[in-house]
């Protein structure tokens, strides 16, 4: 029996890399898969410290979530935002998830205005801001509609509602739309998290391709 | 609704010409419950209950069926309770249904079916959904307390010590085991109450925490009066005392 502990210990070992390597495989994901993984786009814009951001400097190796919304929102930001507070919250959740929210009505959201909204969810949040044009290329970069008021209420905009999630290897394979539970967060974020950061297993498409 | 509750409620106490001291006693008890059963479903409750809090949720279920549901009853005068049933040839199904057993079935059947997140998210999602889940509790509340203080008193069960345990068992220990599954689920069950705006910063798993301590807490006091009433009468009926100055008759 033990001569035989090795094999068995490589086994074991054999298996749970497989079990890593395929942490999440096709179906597996509670969120909506994308079609085309999507690597995290190159964009630059301002935090609620008025310093540059990176997002892909800043976030590498992270698990990353990204959302775009506006303070005054009524219901799917506070939703969304209040949602990932709760499931970060948690003792069994990964601990170095960022969690990326950029605005869609930077002229109201300053970054004062969005660093004490955020902090109401969790100040690990971080915010980000720009200018008019580099909001609206941002958008284009993650391949969706420009935000833009509503012609009979100009303080609502009209804006996507899904969480983009990007693994630490800075790929997105699945968004969270809104409707998105606390089980489904909780059931992929591990998951995301677990994908290692070197691996070049999934083809990722550029951003907005 | 409280309209059609009410206005034919007094037309008919009026019409009969009963104005004694019991009749306005009844009177004051039925609209009480109708005025219950108005703030439990009026705004600002009633808006919570259907669209933002589970815990406003719970409460409404317990003003239902632990407060205006037996005021109601307790306001319903025999001849009427006889002249209803009579009217929608209910009698039999209605001596049915007092029977404590089936009563404590009916009602622990219907309140965890509505507690259900199936049935909570679907019924809650529209505005008609939301009233049949109110007249499914005030049914269920008004079943419940038939054994103890229906306006016909072949319906109530003779034994106070019957009495006495099934309001123990059927209003006191039976909605704790859902009551525990909301206050120690590992998360938000009703979709409704989790995918809402939060309120005040509540957030949807506190939220539920605090609906499961209210149908775990909130009974308390009824159930326990109305055990004590009724051990009370109990006691003076075995002992040939007559009962001590009493307030208003909650228990028959």
């Amino acid at each position: 029996m033990v001569s035989r502990l090795p094999l068995v210990l490589a086994v074991l070992l054999v298996l749970s890399a497989c079990g890593r390597a395929a942490a999440a495989p096709e179906g597996a994901w509670a969120g909506v898969e994308l079609a085309r993984p999507m690597a995290k786009p190159h964009l630059v814009l301002t935090d609620t410290d008025g310093n540059p951001y990176d997002l892909v400097g800043r976030t590498a190796g992270r698990t990353t979530l990204v959302y775009f919304g506006y303070t005054s929102c009524t219901d799917i930001c506070p939703i969304h935002l209040a949602q990932l507070a709760q499931v970060m919250a948690r003792n069994d959740m990964p601990r170095d998830i960022a969690v990326v929210f950029i605005t869609v009505d930077p002229r109201r959201d300053t970054p004062e205005v969005m660093r004490r909204y955020l902090d109401s969810f969790d100040p690990r949040f971080v915010g980000l801001t720009g200018s008019v044009a580099e909001i609206d290329e941002a958008q284009r970069m993650f391949g969706l509609p420009i935000a833009r008021p509503e012609t009979d209420d100009p303080g609502v905009y009209g804006h996507a509602g899904q969480v983009f999630a990007f693994a630490p290897d800075g790929v997105a394979r699945t968004v969270y739309p809104y409707g998105t539970r606390q089980t489904q967060w909780v059931h992929d974020l591990p998951l995301l998290d677990a994908i290692p950061a070197a691996t070049t297993a999934v083809p990722a498409t550029e951003a907005g391709s | 609704m409280m309209a059609l509750l009410s206005v034919p409620y007094v037309i008919a106490v009026r019409r009969r010409g009963d104005s004694g001291p019991e009749a306005k006693r009844k009177m004051r008890l039925y609209l009480a419950g109708v005025i219950v059963l108005w703030l439990a479903s009026d705004w600002p409750l009633g808006l919570l209950g259907a669209s933002y809090l589970a815990s406003a949720h719970m409460a409404q279920f317990m003003l239902y069926t632990l407060v205006a549901a037996p005021l109601m009853l307790l306001g319903v005068p025999e001849w009427m309770g006889r002249r209803i049933l009579s009217r929608l040839r209910a009698y039999g199904l209605v001596r049915r249904l007092s029977r404590p057993l089936v009563a404590a079935v009916v009602f622990n059947g219907l309140l965890l079916a509505t507690h259900a997140p199936w049935t909570v998210d679907t019924l809650r999602s529209n505005q008609i959904g939301s009233f049949v889940m109110d007249m499914l509790w005030l049914f269920s509340g008004l079943v419940v307390w038939l054994p103890v203080i229906s306006p016909l008193p072949e319906f109530r069960h003779r034994s106070y010590g019957v009495k006495i345990v099934y309001v123990f068992l059927a209003l006191g220990v039976v909605p704790v085991l859902p009551a525990g599954f909301l206050t120690f689920a590992d998360f938000p069950l009703y979709s409704t109450y989790e995918l809402a705006p939060r309120f005040y910063g509540l957030s949807a798993q506190n939220d539920q925490q605090i609906a499961g301590v209210i149908m775990k807490v909130a009974g308390i006091p009824v159930v326990w009066a109305t055990m004590a009433v009724m051990m009370s009468r109990w006691y003076h009926q075995t002992s040939g005392a007559s009962p001590a100055p009493r307030p208003p008759q909650l228990i028959s």
